[in-house]
Order: structure tokens, then sequence, then C-alpha cells
């Protein structure tokens, strides 16, 4: 092989490549729970390729529950549910109004069997930093799902917590609750954020199956 | 001020938090103990429940409104409400509500979006407004019940929600006695639970500062309308309130127009405290009844805000101050808690969070009008009143606006208004005159009960519980007080009269400056009460006066009564007979006139004048007409001229140290034009002493 065929090659390598990362973004690729975890660099590009597609899914969901006058989102998948909440103002708040108490992140299901989890901590705390904040706090599932004060909420469940921009994104891959949410399928929930001082927001959601 | 309430507020948040321990990887999130000797880590529980319970009530109310708007909806009083729940301080004039309120309804007059109340921390504003609609679906003053924003059906369900609520906050309140925050919701919950009694024995139980379980005492008589144990309560709060906190839980500056407030701002502490207390004895609204109901319900209104403002948000009200929380303050330090807030849905309070993003101000939602029932009075005076309170006429008090027909209208606004359990109106003209004895001085004031809403009560009473008419015919009690410095009031005569007559009365009263009041309230279950008040300087007894000095009382119309009134014989018990007004209608131009002189004897040769004079403004084609003589000068005075003694005079003499002169004569004034007029008396005696008095009288058609 010429230097010039070697040349040509390696260009064709590329534009395929740079044709081919749009066109996968475009058609996501969906990772299935029997699909083994990435380990190669393909599957860390595909594993990037199927995070993007769940953001775009998660943004056509939050465009439409914008239209339809709520806030935030969920998406269902097999094995795993991820609330999205939309909490403009939270860190600036926060930042801005230090106080000790309990940050508590509730969700309740209202439609179908009723639902509810929350986020928090076990004691109360203080501390301006939202994600130091989430990562101390535990998913706890209310067993009488809305008629329960969320500090009374005691079920083992599965989560985990993390806060970019100006979103909340709890992920729950709880077997229980990805069976509840997929066996009744509710369209709408609710979410809840209270904080210490005594602030409390709601917004209703979309739940979209994936 | 704003300002001030959340220092007092201060007191009642909560405590620094104890030492940080690490946990977990969390090293900068400070848990606290929540072992049993931690009362923060109560508090934290509590406040989460508490917020749980703002949530459910919030839910409830939107319920109960989204079920009321659709009746609201179909009558456009949602487009109505609009430019009040969505208040936007950028807002032009000229686009504000101007709408009139449809035939159907009973208010006649178009609303119009008053001064609104802005934030000063983000463009969060409130736009106060009367009833918008007379009549809302399923709903009860909110200002009396928190729940009576809920339709009936919530209500249960949220008693229920509070009555768990409460009992939470009284298992900590064992554990922690002392401490005034979990009190202060105690107390609050019980009184939006509508258990005052038991709200009562909560404030009493109150362990914390004196001068906050003072506080709550106070605020608890006041929803329960016990304005005298409220006063009592409140007077001991500020008797026991460090003084710095004092002066700011005191700050009256929200109370008065911008100019007076920036002025207010000015005066230290010191000042402020005499200041304050004689604004709040001139914002008394009754003086014959014990207790000053406004400065009650203004501590309540300031306790009430304190409870509020403990946590950011209220059921429905962010009340953190980042958030725009002072306009709240400073509308509920105005006007009270509102009788009805419309929600206009979630739609409404997108666009206006949008608004404030747009202002990079906090969100605030939800939005909601603040409306206000019409039986509200604005007690206080004028803020020159205020700093010369002898100086004041019957128009320095402006309590409330009505249409002829008695009915109160919506097209006033005052800068701060409450709610009596009797309407309070304010009687017209009033004639005054004092006149000098050895010590003291008579003071003589009649006043006729006349007003729309009087007329109003006589043609259609109130009949109490049934729909019986009474059958005995209403009357007033009549009072003359007078009050020459705040918590001293004196009580100079009382009489019974019908609507419409006029009333005479007189007492006597110490030399010095007082504030009269004449007070009338309707009997027969009537909740009317009626008053006049103005300032009056007397002149000094006669044992006060200089050697040879001599003078004259004021003249005082008599009433002839169409000949009945024989005034030949001058007496004090002439003044049984003064007119209630100095407007003189035209069948009443005939009138009788008492004066006294003082210092003349009956052997002293006095010149006698009275002379009567318009005191109409001219115009300036009447001023042109009179250049050329084809115009009259009103102001053209008519002069009568006598000189005593003259045994044809009636004139009677109290001999003494100083001697006193009675005297009257009858002026018929028919020929004059309607117009205002001075009368005035004039005596000059041999060796050149003169004394002058006049009276204002208004001729009408």
């Amino acid at each position: 092989m010429t230097l010039r065929m070697r040349v040509l090659r390696v260009c064709g390598l590329l534009s395929a490549l740079c044709i081919a990362l749009p066109l996968s973004a475009q058609r996501p690729v969906r990772r299935r729970p029997s699909d083994p975890p990435p380990t190669s660099r393909a599957d860390s590009l595909k594993a990037d390729l199927d995070r993007k597609a769940e953001k775009i899914e998660l943004e056509r969901a939050n465009k439409r529950t914008a239209a339809d006058s709520v806030g935030g989102g969920a998406v269902v998948e097999k094995d795993r549910v991820v609330f999205t909440l939309v909490r403009p103002k939270i860190r600036s708040l926060l930042a801005t109004e230090r106080s000790t108490g309990h940050y508590v992140w509730r969700v309740d299901v209202t439609t179908g069997e009723p639902m509810s989890f929350v986020v928090t901590t076990d004691t109360a705390v203080s501390g301006d930093n939202l994600s130091r904040i989430l990562r101390a706090s535990h998913f706890r599932r209310c067993d009488d799902p809305l008629n329960i004060s969320a500090l009374r909420c005691a079920g083992a469940m599965s989560g985990s917590a993390r806060i970019s921009d100006n979103e909340l994104r709890l992920e729950s891959r709880d077997t229980a609750i990805v069976a509840h949410l997929r066996k009744f399928r509710p369209a709408m929930g609710m979410h809840h954020t209270f904080e210490p001082h005594g602030r409390f927001y709601s917004d209703q959601f979309h739940i979209v199956y994936r | 001020m704003v300002n001030a309430l959340f220092l007092v507020l201060h007191t009642l948040s909560l405590p620094a938090a104890t030492p940080a321990r690490s946990v977990g990887n969390v090293a900068s999130v400070r848990h606290m103990a929540s072992g049993a000797a931690d009362s923060l880590a109560t508090r934290a529980r509590l406040t989460q429940s508490i917020s749980e319970f703002h949530l459910a009530w919030q839910r409830a109310w939107r319920e109960s409104e989204k079920a009321r708007s659709a009746n609201a909806l179909s009558d456009g009083l949602a487009n109505r409400r609009s430019p009040f729940a969505t208040c936007r301080p950028d807002a032009k004039p000229e686009l504000l509500v101007t709408r009139k309120i449809s035939t159907g309804d009973s208010l006649e007059f178009g609303l119009y979006q008053h001064r609104l109340i802005r934030s000063r921390q983000t463009w969060y504003a409130v736009c106060p407004t009367w009833l918008i609609s007379t009549s809302v679906n399923n709903a009860d003053d909110e200002s009396r019940s928190l729940d009576g924003a809920l339709i009936p059906a919530w209500r249960t369900r949220i008693h229920t929600l509070r009555d768990a609520l409460l009992r939470q906050l009284d298992s900590a309140a064992i554990a922690w006695p002392a401490d005034g925050w979990i009190a202060g919701f105690r107390t609050r919950f019980r009184i939006d639970q509508g258990d005052t009694i038991q709200a009562l024995a909560t404030a009493r139980s109150c362990q914390s500062d004196a001068w906050w379980c003072a506080a709550l005492l106070g605020y608890t008589y006041a929803r329960q309308e016990n304005a005298a144990e409220a006063e009592r309560a409140f007077r001991e709060m500020e008797r026991v309130m460090p003084p710095a906190k004092r002066c700011q839980w005191d700050d009256v500056g929200e109370l008065l127009p911008a100019i007076e407030r920036k002025h207010y701002s000015t005066i230290g502490c010191k000042e402020r405290l005499e200041l304050n207390a004689r604004f709040w004895w001139l914002a008394d609204p009754y003086f014959r009844t014990a207790g000053n109901e406004r400065w009650v319900e203004q501590h309540a209104r300031r306790v009430r805000i304190v409870l509020l403002n403990a946590l950011a948000q209220d059921e429905r009200y962010v009340w953190s101050e980042k958030s725009g929380g002072d306009a709240l303050a400073e509308l509920v330090t105005r006007y009270g808690w509102p009788s009805y807030t419309a929600w206009l849905g979630d739609s409404a309070d997108r666009v206006q969070t949008l608004y404030l993003a747009s202002h990079a101000s906090p969100r605030a939602a939800p939005y909601t009008t603040f409306e206000y029932t019409l039986d509200r009075v604005h007690t206080i005076p004028s803020w020159q009143t205020v700093l010369a309170p002898f100086t004041a006429g019957e128009t320095s008090w402006f309590l409330a606006k009505n249409n002829d027909d008695g009915l109160m209208t919506t097209d006033w606004w005052p800068d701060e208004h409450f709610r009596r359990a009797r309407r309070l109106v304010q009687l017209g003209d009033v004639q005054t005159a004092t006149l000098r004895r050895q010590s003291h001085i008579v003071l003589a004031s009649a006043v006729e009960l006349r007003h729309p809403a009087i007329k109003l009560v006589v043609a259609r009473p109130a009949t109490g519980s049934g729909s019986t008419p009474p059958t005995s015919p209403i009357t007033f009690d009549v009072m003359l007080l007078t009050s020459s410095a705040p918590n001293r009031v004196d009580s100079l005569a009382q009489v019974v009269a019908r609507p419409g007559s006029a009333v005479a009365m007189r007492g006597l009263i110490g030399p010095g400056p007082a504030l009269v009041s004449i007070e009338a309230s309707a009997s027969g279950g009537i909740p009317l009460d009626a008053r006049v008040r103005f300032g009056v300087q007397p002149p000094v007894p006669l044992d006060s006066m200089k050697p040879r000095e001599i003078a004259l009382s004021d003249p005082v119309v008599i009433d002839l009564g169409e000949g009945k009134t024989d005034i030949r014989v001058p007496s004090e018990d002439l003044l049984d007979h003064m007119m209630g007004r100095v407007q003189l209608g035209a069948t009443e131009r005939r009138i009788g006139l008492y004066w006294e002189s003082y210092g003349i004897s009956a052997t002293d040769t006095v010149t006698l004048s009275i002379r009567i004079t318009s005191d109409a403004g001219l115009s300036a084609a009447r001023r042109l007409g009179m250049a050329i003589n084809v115009a009259s000068n009103p102001n053209r005075s008519i002069e009568q001229r006598w000189t005593e003694p003259d045994a044809e005079r009636g004139t009677r003499t109290l001999e003494g140290p100083v001697p006193v002169q009675m005297r009257t004569i009858v002026l018929n004034l028919s020929q004059l034009d309607p117009s205002p007029y001075i009368i005035e008396i004039r005596a000059e005696t041999r060796d050149g002493r003169v004394a002058v008095s006049e009276r204002r009288v208004v001729l009408t058609r």
C-alpha cells in the first residue's frame, strides 16, 4: 500500500466516524438490561450515546411537561427509573438561605396504586452544598403513600441522586419501585421539595415509559 | 420597618447549630444530634411536619379555588381580578383596572388598582383592594378564620391534619417548654383551628421570653375580639420588651403616607416613644370604650407577621425577605389579613413567575389578590394632627367613604385601615363654644345625629337574631368626652337622642387644650357608632385673667325652634338649644345668638357691635362687575352697634371678682345671599379696652 493510499484510507475512516457519530445520536442505541456492562472503547462510546439518547428523551418529556404546564419528568425503563426535577433557583436559594434542618425531596405517584418515596437525611443537616447534602441523603420508601410525613418514611429503597446545573436527578434501580411503576403505568406524578427553613415547592411531572 | 420585624423574628429563629460532626464522606454537611438534649433536631422535624401541613393546606385551598373559579370565570371575575393577583410594579397606571363592575353586581363603583406595595428586595408586589365580588362561593372571611378560604368539604380534612400536627407540637412543648418558636406555632394553629380557648391556655402556659408570651396572650385575646384583655397583655408585652426591640416593634412608619414616613424614619427611638403614644391616642376609634381597638389590632398584626414569618413560607405565601416577604409584611401591617384571596390558577402563576424571573426575582407562587371587605375604617389622622393634636378639626380624620344612601363605597383607599366590630361613621358639622368660669371652662358642643348610614339603619333596622323589626324606636346614646393626653379621657355629658335630632351637651373642663369627641352608639343591637372629633384650645378661666382684662366668649348660635325658645332672658341654659351645626338652610335664617362678656360689670359703659361679613372668596367676574358698578360686593358687612347699660336690653350680670355678663340677640339673615359668613362680636369699653369674638356660619340654599 502506497503512502497515498494509506493517507486516503485514514481520511476515509475519519470521515466515516465523523458522519457516524451524529447519525448514532439521532438514532439512540438503547442498552438492554441483559447487555453486558460496557468494557471496550466502543462500548464506552455506546454508553455515551445511550446517555445522550436518554437526555434527549428526558428533554422531550420536559418539553412536553412544560407545554402541559408541569415541571420535571420521569423516564421508566425496564430496570430503572430516572426522575428529573426542574428546580431552576434551588442552588442560589440554598446558597443564600443557609439553615439547619431536613432537605426533603418527595415523589408522589398518585394515579393507579399510590406510591411515594423520599430522599432525605436521617438527621437535620446544615450546609449549603446541595451535592454534598444529597450524597448524605437516603432513599426511603413511604409505606403509607401520600398519608405519611416524609420523615416517617422508612421503607428500604435503593437509588442515587445527583445535581447538575439546575436539575436534580434521582435514579433508582429498585426492582420493587420499577415493577410498581411498570405495572400501574401512571402518567403523572408530583414532586415536592422541602427546605429546612420551611420553603416548599411542588410540581407535577409526566412519566414516560421505555 | 420590615427589617425591624425580621430582627424581632430573629429571637424566634433557630439558634446557632451545634458543632459539626463528620458523617461518612460528607465533611461539610453538619448533622445535628437528634438526642433528647438537642431542641434543634426537634425543631427540624417540626419544621418538616409544619411544611407538610402547609403543603396539604395549600392543596386543599387550590382545589377550593378551582372549584370556585368555574363560576368566577363565567362572569368575568377572573379578568377583573387578574391585575390584582399578578401585581406588577412596572405596570403603567393607565393599564390598570378601571373596569366598571357589571350592573348585576351590587357594587356600583369601579375598582382601581390602588397603591401597590412593592418588596424592597425583589419585583414581587401586592395590590390590596376592596372585595372584587360581594359574594364568593363557599368562602368565609379568612381574616376571621384562615380555613374560611377552603370550601367546606376540605375544612374537616384540614382540621384533622392540623389536629395531628398540634399533637406533635404539644409533645415537643413538653420536652421544650421554654421554646418560644414551638409556643408560637401551638398558639397560631389552635387559633386557626378555631379553638381560642385552648389557644389561650397555650399562650398562658408559655414559658419563653416574657415579652413573647405576653404577645401570644395579647394576640389570642385579640383574635377572640376581647380588646380590653388584649390591650392589657400587649401593654405588659411592651413593658417587658427590651427597649431596642420595642423601638422596632412600635415603628408606625408604614402606616404613614410616603413623605411623612420619610420624616418619621429620621426620628430617634426616644422621641418616637412620645410621638407613637400620641399617634395611637389620636387613632383610638372610640374614646368611650375602654381600650384602643386600633392599637390592639396593630400589635395583633405584628404578632401575626412574626408567627407567619417563623418559617420562610406559610400555607400559601413566601415570607422570606429574599422572595418579597417584606411586601406581605407591609400589607398585613397596614391592612391586616385580607378577607378573601383569589387565585387565578397555575397558568397565571407561571406567567407571573416568568415576569419575576425576567427581573431576576425568585418565584413566590401562588399569586393571589388581597381583597378586603368594605367595613373598614381609617382612624389614623393626618400627620399634621399628630404633630399638633389640639389644632385638629372635624376633617382631620377621614374614617371611610359612603354614598348618599349610607352604603360603603370602593372609590377610596387609605394608607391603612382596620375593621371594627361596629361600623363607625363620621358625623358632620358641629358647633362648639367655650365659656369661662371661675377656675374652669364650660365646654358646650352640639351636633346633629345625621349621616346617610344612620338614615339607612332607621329605614332598614338590623333585627339581630330574627326578622321581626324592633318594637322600640332606634335611639343613640351620645356622650361628650374630652381627652387632654393619651390614656386620659373625661366624660362630660351623656344623653339619649333620636336619629336626626340635634344633641347639645356641655360640661366643665380644666384649662388647657383638649381633644373633644362626641360619640354616639346606636341602641337595639344595631352595630353602628358615630363620632366627631376635634381639638379645642379654651381660654384661661376667670381666675387667670389679668386685672382689667375684658374678653368675650364664642358666640353661640341658638335654635329658636319656630319661636318656642325664649331667649329674652339670657342664661347658660340656652346652651341646651345650641344648633347642632352652623350650616343654615333656607328656612333657618332667623337665629338666636348667645354670648358672654368677662370683666365688664353692669355699671361699665360698653359699646357692643355685631358685624356680619361674607367669608366667600370673590371670583374674577364678580370683582370686574364690582369695578364697573354692575355687581354688588357680597363681602360688604352689615353691622349693628349699641351701647350699654341699656335698660331695654336684657343683659344679665353675674357679679364676682371678674363679672360675667350674658347677652342674647335675635338675628334675621334672610336678606343675605347663600354664602359663608363671619359673625363678629366686638365689645369696647369707654377706656379703650377691646374684646372680639366670632363665629362662622354658612347660609345654604
